[in-house]
């Protein structure tokens, strides 16, 4: 019961906090495994690898360097000598460079046991070398190869054993940790393994919890609000009882079903009042009462019905306060329009009067014009003869030019002949000078011959005078006949002219009769419009006696809709303001009525009108 | 009536009408007389001399003699006169406005010319009459177409 009571988050945070708990253990389990392996590895790789090679590498710079002293002892020549002097001294600092880098490595104290036997060895076989040198020098060759091959080759093979051990120990330490790793890599597999499965358990056993926790009371709870919501308000809310969310959800919701019951029953009150106040709104309606007022206090929606219920009725008892206003109003302009129609029916008879007059001035008019049209007639007559005249004149004209130009032309012949003629004065001129001269060389005997030349001479100068004196003169004439050409082509133009003239005054002479004629028409045409308008005078004046019938009935029905708007009461305020205009309104009109119908039968002397101006006058009284 | 009277002095003139001027010459040196023919210009002479024309076979020299007094070229139509002029063996003409008549004039008619007219050139003024109040220059033609030879 204790996890029950505790809250929703907490239970989720304690849940999720041991599950976190169970992977980190196992996560730092797995680490500090990974890590021990690692170590092992890093030993093999950095301590027990490197320490194989380097001895390797100086066991076999040794070798090399015992293969260089056998040369040297062995060498037969000095060239010999120095070059395996030079190889030893090569092999000798490699072999010392390996054991250096050998050295570092050296971690156990077995180990440190084994490379202090390999220095000591290597201690005692070093100084050998000088020794066998000695010997060659000093006891020869053989005695050198006798002691190379006998103390120093025990000496160098003490020195390998010694290396070889040390190798055996390094390689051995290495298998020793790869063995230990793989060790160490099977537990943490296994604890690993027995870790995961202790974690899964843990987790399918916190779920199961929450579940039961938190979700079959949600559920529950589900099922009772669906009841709620379907309209069930007796369901039982379960988990109340508890003391988490779950439980005062089920409270929360204990609380909504009661305040629903509450609201149904609030709502049902209220439905009883609306239906009472309203309805004795309606009834007051029907019976015609418009100041009745819903005054009972309603909530909600139910508070605008009543605001509107209660608006309708005042807009209603205004418009048919309005409508009671109309209705006096309706009167009065019904008898307006009887008055009008009385007016109208008097005017309309003057109308027919003037309608006569005019026709009558119409017809004088219509004579007038016909009598221009005749006129016009006449004045085209005088027009066509004149133009006739004046063509004549225009061809008599033409016939006087070519007798002038036939004048013209005998004159240019006559001057052609005189010019001939001078010509011979000249010719024979010059004949009776030269007849003067041979006269005068002939002396004495041509003194008669000069006086026929010269009387030749006098003749011939008389006809040239003559014939100049004739040119002279028949060019004047031709002069007089180019004037007289001039003046009778002029006075052609002239006629031509007036020809012209007279047949536009024709053609307007022509218009203007036509116009007339047009005219006399357009007469006739506005004569039958008079006469229609006199008789559509006429209807209009019996039109108007049934309009004025109308309007009387109209009054009639007014007073009959003002009756039945009095049916509704609406209130004393307006009747107050309506009762005094009503009278004022009706009597106001009809004052004048008598003195202008009255006016109105003895110029009319209609004996229908004054039948119904009788029940007018009666009518007004009630 | 003069002729009559003193033959010897009595000469005949033929009077002629030059730039709007009355002139006159014996008729003894005149052959002809001709109306206007068109001339043939030559080259190289004096713009007096108009050209030559054919007068029967005869080619003959004409002078303007408008021209010759130092008055300006004729204007010529065919009522212009040439006077043909013989000159001894060579015959020339002159060209005239008009040739007007025949006169006879006697010693006493002829005036001298001023001396005036003596100062530079050729001298072909014979003498000058007065007739009926009109002044007649007497041309001595000879004188007049002596250059052309």
């Amino acid at each position: 019961m204790r996890f029950k009571d505790l809250p929703v988050s907490k239970k989720l945070v304690g849940v999720f906090t041991c599950i976190l708990v169970v992977t980190a253990a196992l996560g730092l389990f797995a680490v500090s495994s990974l890590s021990k392996m690692n170590d092992a590895t890093a030993d093999i790789a950095t301590n027990w690898m490197p320490a194989i090679a380097d001895l390797g590498r100086y066991e076999y710079f040794m070798t090399r360097y015992r293969v260089a002293q056998g040369n040297y002892v062995m060498a037969t020549t000095d060239e010999e000598h120095a070059a395996q002097v030079k190889n030893l001294q090569i092999y000798l600092p490699q072999a010392d460079e390996n054991w250096n880098k050998y050295l570092p490595t050296v971690t156990t104290a077995e180990e440190k046991a084994m490379a202090e036997k390999i220095v000591a060895a290597r201690a005692a076989y070093d100084p050998m070398q000088a020794k066998v040198e000695e010997i060659l020098k000093t006891q020869g060759k053989d005695a050198a190869i006798a002691y190379f091959q006998g103390p120093m080759k025990a000496a160098f093979s003490v020195l390998i054993a010694a290396a070889d051990d040390d190798m055996n120990f390094n390689q051995t330490s290495g298998k020793a940790a790869a063995d230990k790793s793989q060790t160490v890599y099977g537990n943490a597999r296994l604890l690993i393994f027995i870790a995961l499965a202790l974690a899964i358990a843990f987790c399918a056993a916190a779920g199961y919890a929450l579940m039961r926790a938190i979700s079959a009371p949600l559920r529950n709870m589900t099922t009772a609000m669906g009841e709620l919501a379907a309209g069930n308000l007796q369901t039982h809310v379960p988990h109340a009882d508890q003391a988490d969310e779950i439980g005062q959800l089920a409270e929360a919701m204990t609380g909504f079903k009661n305040q629903l019951a509450a609201a149904e029953r609030a709502k049902e009150e209220q439905t009883q009042v609306i239906v009472a106040s309203i309805g004795a709104g309606l009834d007051h309606l029907a019976k015609g009462n418009l100041t009745h007022r819903v005054a009972a206090e309603l909530t909600g929606d139910f508070a605008k019905l009543k605001r509107d219920f209660n608006e309708a009725m005042t807009r209603l008892q205004d418009t048919m306060k309005k409508v009671l206003g109309a209705t006096t109003e309706i009167e009065t302009g019904a008898g307006e329009i009887s008055q009008a129609a009385d007016d109208l029916s008097r005017r309309t008879e003057q109308q027919a009067a003037s309608l006569e007059e005019t026709a009558a001035a119409l017809e004088e008019i219509t004579a007038t014009v016909k009598k221009t049209a005749a006129n016009a007639k006449d004045a085209s007559h005088s027009v066509t003869d004149a133009k006739a005249a004046a063509e004549d004149g225009g061809r008599v004209v033409e016939t006087a030019i070519h007798a002038m130009d036939s004048i013209a032309q005998s004159s240019r012949q006559i001057t052609d002949i005189i010019g001939v003629i001078d010509e011979i004065a000249f010719q024979t001129n010059l004949l009776a000078l030269n007849a003067g001269v041979e006269a005068a060389r002939a002396g004495e005997a041509g003194k008669g011959f000069a006086v026929v030349a010269s009387e030749v001479r006098a003749l011939a100068q008389r006809s040239s005078e003559a014939a100049k004196q004739i040119k002279a003169l028949i060019q004047t004439s031709g002069q007089h006949v180019d004037n007289g050409v001039k003046f009778v082509g002029e006075s052609g133009e002239a006629l031509k002219r007036i020809v012209d003239q007279v047949l536009q005054i024709n053609a307007l002479v022509s218009e203007m009769a036509m116009a007339a004629e047009q005219q006399s028409t357009g007469i006739e045409q506005v004569n039958a419009a008079v006469s229609q308008m006199d008789q559509v005078t006429q209807q209009n004046a019996a039109m108007v006696e049934q309009s004025t019938a109308a309007s009387r009935n109209l009054a009639g029905e007014t007073k009959t809709l003002s009756n039945l708007v009095g049916f509704f009461a609406v209130g004393e305020t307006a009747r107050a303001a309506a009762a005094p205009k009503k009278p004022y309104a009706r009597q106001a009109p009809q004052a004048p009525r008598p003195a202008t119908g009255g006016a109105r039968r003895v110029a009319t002397s209609a004996a229908s009108r004054a039948a119904s101006a009788a029940p007018d006058s009666d009518w007004t009284e009630f | 009536m003069r002729d009559n009277e003193s033959q010897g002095d009595d000469r005949q003139y033929i009077t002629f009408i030059a730039n709007g001027q009355e002139f006159a010459s014996n008729i003894m040196a005149i052959r002809e007389i001709r109306g206007w023919t068109d001339t043939t210009a030559l080259p190289h002479v004096p713009d007096y001399v108009r050209g030559v024309i054919n007068l029967r076979g005869m080619v003959l020299p004409v002078v303007d003699l408008k021209a010759r007094l130092g008055l300006g070229m004729t204007e010529v139509t065919p009522k212009h006169v040439i006077i043909v002029i013989n000159t001894g063996t060579r015959q020339s003409g002159l060209l005239v406005d008009a040739v007007s008549d025949i006169i006879t004039l006697g010693a006493e008619d002829i005036q001298p010319p001023p001396d005036i007219m003596h100062c530079g050139g050729d001298n072909f003024i014979d003498g000058i009459a007065v007739r009926d109040g009109r002044m007649v220059t007497l041309l001595g033609i000879e004188g007049l177409t002596v250059t052309l030879n």
